[in-house]
């Protein structure tokens, strides 16, 4: 029954990220090594989870064990088909980033690939939990390496944005921790018992009352914040900017998707109710976000800033998919989590090598790079269609099963949601317009090269995002039963409470 | 023989008096370049002063068997020694233990005088021992009396310092203040019960009516232990003291007396004042919030570290007071073991941001702005990586001690679904945001700011200080592991909850 896969998975990296992080410099290289290995053994491993793990709905390879007995507190893990792309997406971006920073990071570069370790162990623990105070441990856990990354190694306006960027996710988190409790007590005053298990607190019947609402959004803060959701989104485009490109790589690519990942696994299994009452508001205002973020990416003049206002686009994008919560547009959700973070993630890193050769990002400083560096125009290229949609590449399926799914309870919503396809067409075009075509003009005595590193961080995101754009059946036969899966046990949850509420 | 037996319990507070006299006369005999036998003494007698409590605690089961005349004789009706004041003196002992450890450090470098110092925590210690194994309130003003005149004096230790002459001064006029409210307070209660005894006072209660000179003598005596406690708006005495006193002595009066205070307010309201909820559940739930805001208002606008852990001790303080307000709705041991495990991770982590800043302030205590520590990481990764740890546990992120401590209280406050409760709970965790703000400024200073000039000259750190630092960090670690019991061999922290919850009954 128990199954030990998973746990390994999230203390290799946990135990040797913290090992590694007390070892005195002079051991730079090894711990760099070290870290290397550990992330190639990761990803090795998530790829034999992927063999392990059935294309079936509910969870798989659990393990349960008793942590915490006089509170029923269970460190509870398992995995479905929604968490396994995330497992997997995160131990792939957690090699590259590494591969890619190899010689990037110079100062105390062994402090900063242990902190790479860490945080991949808060997020894979964070993806794998099915007990909520398990939950938020790995939750705060992806944390604190991030605000290190970013505050040791990140750009000259460094400490505000850190200390804006902590504060903000903190706020969300403590909102969490005591929704947490709340809700554990109101499972404690119905059955005299204590639990903070998410397949237990599920089938929890709450009755319809502002409170409940107000605990829903307790639930959902701390998710919507790091989506980001609009009017939750002012601590992206500085933290994007001002940390390392290999953080944003993973912090747009994987941890924004933590989000997303919260609101399936945790918010709406809990409150289904709630979330039926609010998802106008809440579709409304991914809506705003969609047009507000390509808005005012358009008007960008910093290559760094106008990829992080349009990742804040496609991500409430993808919040609206979930907000409107049928299968079709989960599926598409899941997916595009996968593609966004392919395409943002490898713009980012193509960005992060701009700044290293020119030491400018200014997109007024920058034009016509194919002419001196046509293989990088070629992947940047590539990659803005991969995340404008085009057909043929990734993110082509997952906008068009998402914009799918919302027609099908909304047709007025999917209208407003298609404007992202010509948004983002417009600013991406415009960019690529400028930014690569055009007369030459690039800082004097400067020549822009892919490392061989750097080269090989970036042929995996390519190649995904031109098969995943063309064969889908690999991901889509594990995503499909499991997105049924969760959306079978909501509706039964639903008609229990109407049950309930009839006869109440 | 068995006379003799009764007064083992009390072994541990003689010890500690008789111990606090013998450092005073050690000092006269011991020629001045000896001197340094007296810390290993005292840490030595300290040592010896658990194990004493620890048999004392066992042989206290003898004490119950016997006819009633002879528990009179065993003083039993004015001190007990049970499981409460077991974990209190265990707790008392164990902050005393690391103040004199690094007062050690301390009087060397600053060239002060030794013996009466430790002597004067020695006679603290005894106070506080009275004070949490009280079972009369006229032994518990004893040992607070006892307990203060101590602490006033190693307040303003540094004579040439006038700010600690000025701190020694102010805490000695509120506390003296509030000493004569409680002293007042009392006076009116043993008016209305015509006892002092907590157990008479709680019988009292359960059938009379409590009449204006009994509430007056509740609030008098919430006032005076507010004060002691430094809960707002009883709190303006806090940040003085705190500067003023040698580094060590602030850290033991974050620690030890405020602990020792607490352990009097959680028995106080929970046994004989208990039935008088209605009276004081409202005003408690006030002073908790207006400590909780007060506190972290104040605490964002301080440059220096001193104040700013005065006012973040306020804050817990705020904390704790939520919890003792729950007593109101349910005295039983849930509530109590949570509170007791709050305390126990706050000693533990202020104590270790006391040690490293013992060490870190130089001769003369001359480092004190939080700016002064910009860059510390760099030349000092081990402290630096101490204080992030304390700071974090603060804030409440898991898996350190700080986050299970605010976890177990919040659960136990909101499983009482009391409206005014749940009110206060949702009220401290938005507090708990606004402190994020100056604990990671701590922090940030610490990690990412230009390395400061004064610490390129690194003083090599002590063993006495890396030892502690390692312990209580790992304390502060294993403390929020803990409750996992890893592979059934490193037994988790469940047993010391499980302890918890079976002595506070």
């Amino acid at each position: 029954m128990n199954s030990y896969l998973l746990s390994l998975l999230i203390f290799l990296p946990l135990l040797t990220g913290a090992v590694l992080l007390t070892l005195p410099r002079r051991f730079t290289a090894f711990a760099k090594g070290a870290a290397l290995v550990i992330a190639s053994l990761e990803f090795l491993l998530s790829l034999w989870l992927w063999v392990q793990v059935q294309p079936q709905g509910g969870y798989q390879l659990v393990q349960k064990l008793s942590w915490i007995p006089f509170m029923n507190i269970n460190y509870h893990v398992g995995i479905d088909g929604i968490s396994l792309f995330l497992v997997l997406l995160t131990t792939l971006f957690t090699l590259l980033a590494l591969v890619y920073a190899w010689h990037q990071i110079e100062n105390n570069g062994g402090r900063f690939f242990s902190l790479v370790l860490l945080l991949e162990a808060g997020m894979l623990g964070t993806v794998l939990a099915l007990d909520l105070v398990v939950f938020y441990l790995f939750w705060e856990l992806m944390l604190i390496p991030m605000f290190f990354m970013i505050g040791i190694w990140g750009g000259a306006r460094r400490i505000p944005t850190v200390t804006k960027f902590v504060i903000y996710t903190m706020s969300g988190s403590l909102v969490l921790l005591i929704s947490i409790l709340f809700l554990g007590s109101a499972y404690h005053s119905q059955t005299g018992n204590w639990s903070f298990d998410l397949t237990i607190l599920t089938q929890l019947q709450l009755p319809v009352s502002p409170l409940v609402d107000l605990l829903f959004f307790g639930f959902a803060l701390a998710f919507l914040i790091k989506l980001p959701l609009f009017p939750l989104h002012t601590w992206l485009p500085d933290t994007y900017t001002e940390a390392p490109p290999v953080v944003t790589f993973l912090l747009a690519g994987v941890m924004a998707k933590m989000g997303v990942y919260g609101l399936i696994r945790i918010t709406i299994p809990l409150f289904p109710g709630a979330m039926e009452r609010w998802s106008i508001l809440l579709s409304t205002l991914a809506i705003i976000g969609i047009v507000y973020g390509a808005i005012v990416a358009l008007g960008q003049i910093e290559l760094k800033r106008l990829i992080a206002y349009s990742s804040l686009s496609h991500m409430s994008l993808i919040a609206l998919g979930v907000f409107n919560w049928n299968p079709t547009s989960l599926e598409g959700v899941v997916y595009h989590m996968l593609n966004h973070a392919v395409a943002t993630g490898a713009l980012f890193l193509l960005i992060g090598i701009v700044e290293k050769k020119y030491g400018t990002t200014q997109i007024k400083e920058l034009g016509g790079v194919a002419k001196q560096a046509p293989v990088f125009a070629a992947l940047f290229l590539l990659m803005s269609f991969a995340s404008i949609g085009v057909p043929g590449l990734n993110g082509f399926v997952g906008e068009f099963l998402i914009l799918l799914g919302v027609a099908s309870s909304s047709a007025s919503l999917a209208i407003l949601a298609a404007l992202t396809l010509i948004l983002s067409a417009a600013y991406m075009l415009w960019l690529t317009q400028r930014f690569l075509f055009g007369a030459l003009n690039v800082p004097a005595g400067r020549l822009l090269s892919i490392e061989r590193l750097q080269m090989a961080s970036l042929i995996p995101l390519c190649l995904l995002a031109i098969l995943m754009g063309l064969y889908t059946r690999p991901f889509m036969q594990y995503i499909g039963p499991a997105v049924q899966d969760v959306i079978s046990r909501n509706q039964t949850q639903l008609q229990a409470q109407a049950e309930g509420d009839h006869h109440g | 023989m068995d006379k003799l037996m009764l007064f083992i319990p009390y072994l541990p507070l003689a010890l500690a008096i008789l111990f606090g006299i013998s450092q005073l006369l050690m000092q006269v005999f011991i020629p001045a370049q000896n001197r340094r036998w007296l810390t290993y003494i005292a840490l030595l007698e300290m040592s010896a002063l658990s194990l004493v409590t620890i048999l004392a605690y066992l042989s206290r089961a003898q004490i119950k068997d016997m006819p009633p005349g002879m528990q009179n004789v065993a003083l039993a009706n004015y001190q007990f020694l049970d499981g409460f004041a077991l974990f209190f003196y265990l707790l008392l002992i164990a902050a005393s233990f690391v103040t004199l450890l690094i007062s050690a450090h301390y009087l060397e470098r600053e060239n002060m005088p030794r013996g009466e110092y430790y002597s004067l925590i020695f006679f603290a210690l005894a106070g506080m021992m009275v004070l949490v194994s009280a079972q009369h309130l006229m032994t518990l003003f004893i040992g607070l009396e006892i307990m203060s005149m101590s602490t006033y004096i190693l307040v303003g230790y540094q004579r040439e310092n006038p700010r600690s002459n000025e701190a020694a001064f102010k805490y000695f006029m509120l506390g003296s203040l509030a000493s004569a409210l409680l002293l007042y307070g009392i006076a009116l209660t043993y008016g209305v019960v015509g006892s002092l005894d907590m157990s008479a006072i709680q019988s009292f209660y359960q059938t009379h009516p409590i009449g204006p000179l009994g509430s007056m003598g509740l609030i008098l005596i919430l006032a005076g232990l507010g004060f002691k406690v430094g809960a707002v708006p009883f709190h303006t005495w806090t940040p003085d003291a705190y500067q003023g006193a040698p580094m060590p002595i602030t850290g033991f009066m974050a620690t030890a007396v405020k602990a020792a205070v607490f352990a009097l307010l959680i028995k106080l309201l929970g046994e004989p004042f208990v039935i008088l909820r209605a009276y004081w559940v409202e005003l408690i739930v006030l002073l908790s919030a207006l400590t909780m805001i007060t506190g972290n208002l104040l605490a964002l606008v301080q440059t220096n570290i001193k104040r700013m852990l005065a006012y973040s001790s306020i804050v817990h303080t705020g904390y704790l007071l939520m919890g003792v307000s729950a007593l109101s709705i349910q005295p039983d041991s849930q509530i109590r073991s949570a509170l007791l495990y709050y305390l126990f991770i706050y000693v533990i982590s202020t104590l270790g941001v006391f040690v490293a800043l013992t060490h870190l302030s130089g001769r003369g205590e001359k480092i004190q702005e939080i700016e002064d520590f910009s860059g510390l990481a760099t030349d000092y990764p081990f402290t630096a990586a101490a204080l992030a740890l304390f700071m974090f546990s603060f804030i409440g992120v898991p898996p350190l001690g700080g986050f299970f401590a605010k976890y177990f209280l919040f659960s136990e406050v909101l499983r009482l679904q009391d409206p005014l409760l749940q009110g206060l709970a949702i009220f401290a965790i938005l507090n708990s945001i606004l402190s994020i703000a100056y604990y990671l400024r701590l922090v940030v200073t610490i990690y990412f700011k230009p390395v400061n000039a004064i610490w390129k000259q690194a003083e090599s750190r002590p063993v006495s200080i890396s030892f502690l630092l390692l312990v209580t960090g790992l304390i502060t670690i294993w403390t929020g592991f803990a409750p996992f019991n890893l592979l059934g061999i490193i037994p988790g922290l469940t047993p010391l909850i499980n302890w918890l919850q079976a002595i506070v009954v």
